[in-house]
């Protein structure tokens, strides 16, 4: 996993709980790194189950909220980073669209070792987008947290549908429908 | 420390430890960068070097390309599309007589430019229409002939230039044929030329191709066969024109000109007409310049004339050849009709001795006996002379006593001159003991030639004759003969003339001494016959020796020492014998009966052959002398009847008495039963010999009821004494059914066919006379008529000579009369034949 997501979540849980709170879920965690993240380094997708699982243990909010608010929150990270790419959109349909084929194909180019989730998309009318998930890391809620903020975005007033279309969540359908 | 430090201090450590992570991935990909830099320039490199290396190749084909061009031995001009002047070369400005070097010219306009030489040309007028036309089609155009004013001829050649499918300008390519058009033109007329010369000498000629299809038919050709040329071109030239027997020639002819080999030779054509003509056709391939064939040229000459003429000559050739069968023919009758009385003359005047004459008498016979021999001589020169040439003088193999021979010889010659001054010697080599085998008649007439010849020219003096065995090798002798006489010799430069035919030394001679001078040339003939050969050594006014040898087969035999001359006690060793004598001749008969009566043989005479069959069914004889020639029954039709018709003397041996010495009669002799023959005139001491040899043989008398029939003799069937009995039994043995059948075949068939003969007579027509009459000719020899053939014969050769109809009608108005009683005798013996009761087993058969 690349390791922006992992500064990306330590600077939100610093902004949010102090540095004390980021000190905590990191020395309670059996972490290979130590802790000491950088953007342009990849660990282990299993450090940040663990440092999530402590901040939902000292903060008490569930894993699934934080993960949900850690997607939300990582759009804008994105947004700073690649604002070309969003200014060749118009709708947050359109960015869902090309997230696969277009962005995907960006973050290659500058993260060959990197670890993409798959993602489909299908106009099933006007108003209603069909979007299917299938990631073995099982972030369905960070996910929808980026397409919340994505939808936020474009202010589009929109519903989000969720359906775990496996057992283990790996393969998850969003129906998206604007209002 | 406060917690809040303790924190701080694991924050700093931790971005610190963050930083250093994130500088060694920095590190590390500044190095993959610095690698694939360092790879990026490596590549770079490469590609500069090979870049250049594709650009120094392009100049040098670009270099190479230029120098093509300027150096090409055609002008060459390349323009645009807009017609400018791209490129062009040194030969184009040398061709067109342009004083500029070619650089100058580039750019230029093309128009300006024609306008410089365009007047070069020939049809000036219509250079640029035709260029135009060119440049509006732009399809490539390639050897285009240009004329031009000076005598020069150029050829054209126009290359549009296309890239990628777009016009982009063109290539014109002028080169300079004069030379090759002028061989060419040349070549051309000088074909034309012979080709006209040889029209001109009469010699038709036609070209095909290698299917045999007339490519081009000359006129003189065409007037040969009688077609127009447009009538032969693209036919068979086999199928149109030769007839269909020589087609196996024709295939080996091509199949020589396939092969590029040429020939001559002769063949007939059809003419339109259907008519034929014979050509002489002298044939050859043709060749492409590339040297393969193309087909075939016939050079045809008629020789239908001379074709004819030869046709002509042949016949005159076995008309020749005919001509001299008949004058041996002749030959053989003379003989028989002058050596007949002539054989009656001497053999009184040898008989007239015995009747104590006075001694006139005895002076006029020995003028009468000389004259004679002196005719038979002469008569038995021509005759030997003639049978030599024809080659029937056949070389006997009988076994004789050589020494005995020479030694009588001598003797007699001795006797001769007992009166004479002029001696006879003999001397003989004592090794010549054993009997030999060889041509004792021949001996006998080279040494009565030689020493008759050495006789004559010896007035006074000696001959001697010497024979010695000159060598040995197994069984074969060579013995040298050898005749020296002390004569009046022959001159060194005629030496040569003495073994030529009807020639002698002088004229004088002839008067002087007689003769044919036949005598010396068949001596040679004969010598030469045996193997041998002569030559002669002489010395005018000392004599003349003639040496020759013979080469003999020698027996173990010892000569028994007999004497010769005709005995007292001979004439009792025959007595008692019974001859019978069939001789039509009276002169003949009493010399034969006065010699038979001299030796106390008992005899019958028989007049002619009739007669002499009579005699013989009625009486047994040991021996029978039987002329051939006689009327009423020949001497083969008599003898034919004593051997084929039950008879007393069926066995007994027959001696012909023949005039004629041809082997052809000789033959016939044994072929109808005879035994012997005895060649007229015969001397006395022949006959006696003859008399004695079957006297010796004699068999013990049969029964006269034996009448079972051994192996060898004829059934106990007659043709009618009509038919040629001899003649039937060669050819039908004693199947008696075979011959019935070709009787049957004779009188079912033939005499039909006979009748068609008859009618074509009546009508005149010549030429189915000549047919019908050769095609019938041999049938009458199948039944027994050979007489009828001969006469058909005539009828044949009368027709076929384009004799006047009168002269075959004669011929067959003979032949009708001697037909009818003819076919009367076939009928009868047919009948009789069909009455024989033929076995299963064709050699059993009874009546």
């Amino acid at each position: 996993m690349k390791g922006v997501v992992f500064t990306g979540f330590l600077d939100l849980v610093e902004n949010n709980f102090g540095y004390e709170m980021v000190d905590k879920i990191i020395t309670s965690s059996d972490l290979m790194s130590g802790g000491a993240y950088t953007s342009i380094g990849s660990y282990p997708h299993s450090e940040l189950v663990q440092l999530s699982t402590q901040l939902s243990r000292y903060t008490e909010i569930p894993v699934p909220k934080l993960m949900n608010l850690y997607g939300q929150h990582f759009f804008w990270i994105l947004a700073a980073q690649y604002a070309h790419i969003l200014s060749q959109v118009k709708t947050a349909f359109q960015l869902l669209e090309s997230a696969n084929s277009h962005i995907e194909v960006e973050v290659k180019k500058l993260y060959p070792d990197a670890e993409l989730p798959q993602l489909t998309t299908k106009r099933l009318n006007d108003k209603t987008l069909e979007m299917v998930y299938t990631s073995k890391q099982k972030m369905v809620d960070f996910v929808e947290g980026l397409i919340e903020s994505s939808l936020k975005y474009f202010e589009d007033k929109s519903t989000i549908e969720k359906t775990s279309l496996t057992k283990d969540g790996s393969t998850v359908r969003f129906i998206i429908t604007n209002q | 420390m406060s917690n809040e430090i303790v924190v701080l201090k694991r924050r700093v450590d931790r971005e610190r430890l963050a930083r250093r992570h994130a500088e060694s991935i920095l590190e590390q990909k500044a190095l993959d960068l610095y690698y694939a830099n360092k790879e990026l320039r490596v590549l770079n490199e490469n590609l500069e070097f090979k870049i250049s290396e594709r650009t120094r190749a392009l100049q040098t084909s670009q270099t190479r390309l230029a120098a093509l061009i300027s150096n090409l031995h055609s002008g060459i001009l390349v323009e645009d599309e807009l017609r400018r002047v791209v490129l062009t070369n040194q030969m184009f400005c040398e061709i067109f007589s342009l004083e500029v070097s070619p650089d100058k010219l580039i750019g230029m306009d093309y128009f300006d430019l024609t306008d410089d030489f365009k007047h070069l040309f020939e049809h000036s007028e219509t250079f640029d229409q035709r260029v135009e036309a060119i440049l509006e089609s732009k399809e490539a155009v390639v050897n285009e002939k240009l004329p031009l004013r000076d005598g020069r001829v150029l050829e054209r050649d126009y290359v549009p230039i296309l890239l990628d499918g777009q016009y982009n300008g063109h290539l014109w390519q002028y080169s300079d044929v004069t030379a090759e058009h002028y061989v060419r033109e040349d070549l051309k007329r000088s074909e034309e030329k012979y080709r006209g010369i040889i029209e001109n000498m009469e010699l038709g000629l036609v070209e095909v191709d290698n299917q045999g299809l007339i490519i081009r038919a000359y006129p003189r050709f065409c007037t040969m066969v009688g077609y127009t040329a447009d009538e032969l071109l693209g036919k068979d030239a086999l199928y149109t024109l030769i007839p269909s027997e020589y087609y196996p020639i024709l295939e080996q002819q091509t199949q020589d000109r396939l092969q590029g080999i040429g020939n001559v030779y002769e063949v007939e054509m059809i003419k339109k007409d259907s008519s034929r003509i014979w050509v002489l056709i002298s044939g050859a391939p043709i060749f492409d310049l590339d040297g393969s064939i193309v087909g075939s040229i016939g050079i045809h000459y008629d020789i239908t004339y001379q074709k004819d003429l030869q046709n002509e000559l042949e016949e005159a050739r076995q008309r020749a050849e005919e001509a001299q069968k008949a004058e041996k023919q002749f030959l053989a009758n003379m003989s028989h009709e002058i050596r007949t009385p002539l054989n009656a003359i001497i053999g009184m005047a040898h008989l007239l001795y015995d009747t104590e004459p006075t001694a006139e008498q005895k002076e006029y016979l020995s003028v009468l006996k000389n004259s004679a021999e002196i005719l038979r001589g002469l008569i038995s020169d021509v005759l030997d002379l003639s049978k030599i040439r024809s080659g029937n003088f056949e070389i006997q193999h009988n076994e004789f006593d050589l020494a005995g021979l020479v030694t009588a010889m001598v003797k007699t010659f001795q006797m001769c001159h007992e009166d004479k001054e002029l001696t006879v010697e003999l001397n003989l080599d004592p090794e010549l003991q054993n009997m030999v085998v060889g041509d004792d008649l021949m001996l006998n007439q080279i040494l009565i030639n030689l020493i008759g010849n050495a006789e004559k020219f010896t007035q006074k003096g000696k001959i001697t004759v010497f024979v010695r065995l000159k060598s040995r090798k197994n069984n074969r002798i060579n013995v040298e003969f050898k005749i020296a006489d002390t004569g009046i010799g022959i001159p060194k430069e005629k030496h040569d003339l003495v073994f030529q035919t009807f020639r002698q030394v002088d004229g004088d001679i002839k008067r002087k001494f007689g003769g044919t001078g036949l005598g010396l040339a068949i001596t040679k003939q004969l010598v030469e016959m045996q193997g041998g050969s002569i030559r002669l050594k002489s010395q005018l006014g000392k004599g003349t020796t003639f040496t020759f040898n013979i080469f003999y087969q020698e027996t173990d035999k010892k000569i028994a020492s007999e004497d010769r001359p005709i005995s007292e006690n001979d004439r009792l060793d025959v007595a008692g014998y019974r001859v019978l004598v069939v001789e039509d001749n009276h002169m003949n008969r009493k010399y034969i009966s006065t010699l038979l009566t001299k030796w106390q043989v008992n005899y019958q005479m028989a007049h002619n052959g009739l007669e002499g069959v009579e005699l013989a069914n009625h009486e047994p004889f040991d021996l029978i002398l039987m002329d051939i020639q006689m009327p009423e029954m020949d001497g083969y039709e008599a003898t034919n009847a004593i051997r084929y018709t039950v008879n007393l003397n069926q066995e007994t041996p027959i001696i012909a008495l023949t005039a004629s010495a041809m082997v052809s009669q000789k033959d016939k002799a044994f072929l109808a039963g005879m035994n012997d023959y005895l060649s007229k005139p015969f001397k006395p001491s022949q006959l006696f010999e003859k008399l004695k040899l079957y006297y010796s043989q004699r068999p013990e008398r049969k029964t006269e009821t034996a009448s079972d029939t051994e192996g060898g003799y004829y059934p106990p069937f007659a043709f009618n004494k009509r038919l040629d009995a001899a003649l039937l039994t060669e050819f039908y043995g004693d199947d008696l059914s075979y011959a019935r059948d070709m009787f049957d075949i004779f009188l079912t068939t033939v005499m039909p066919e006979y009748a068609t003969l008859k009618e074509q007579v009546i009508a005149q027509n010549t030429t189915e006379v000549g047919r019908l009459a050769h095609k019938l000719k041999p049938t009458f020899a199948m039944v027994g008529l050979p007489d009828l053939e001969q006469k058909m014969e005539a009828i044949e050769h009368s027709a076929k000579r384009n004799d006047d109809p009168s002269v075959w009608c004669t011929l067959f108005e003979d032949f009708e009369k001697h037909i009818v009683e003819a076919v009367d005798v076939v009928k009868k013996d047919h009948t009789r034949l069909l009455n024989i009761k033929f076995t299963t087993n064709a050699v059993g058969y009874s009546i």
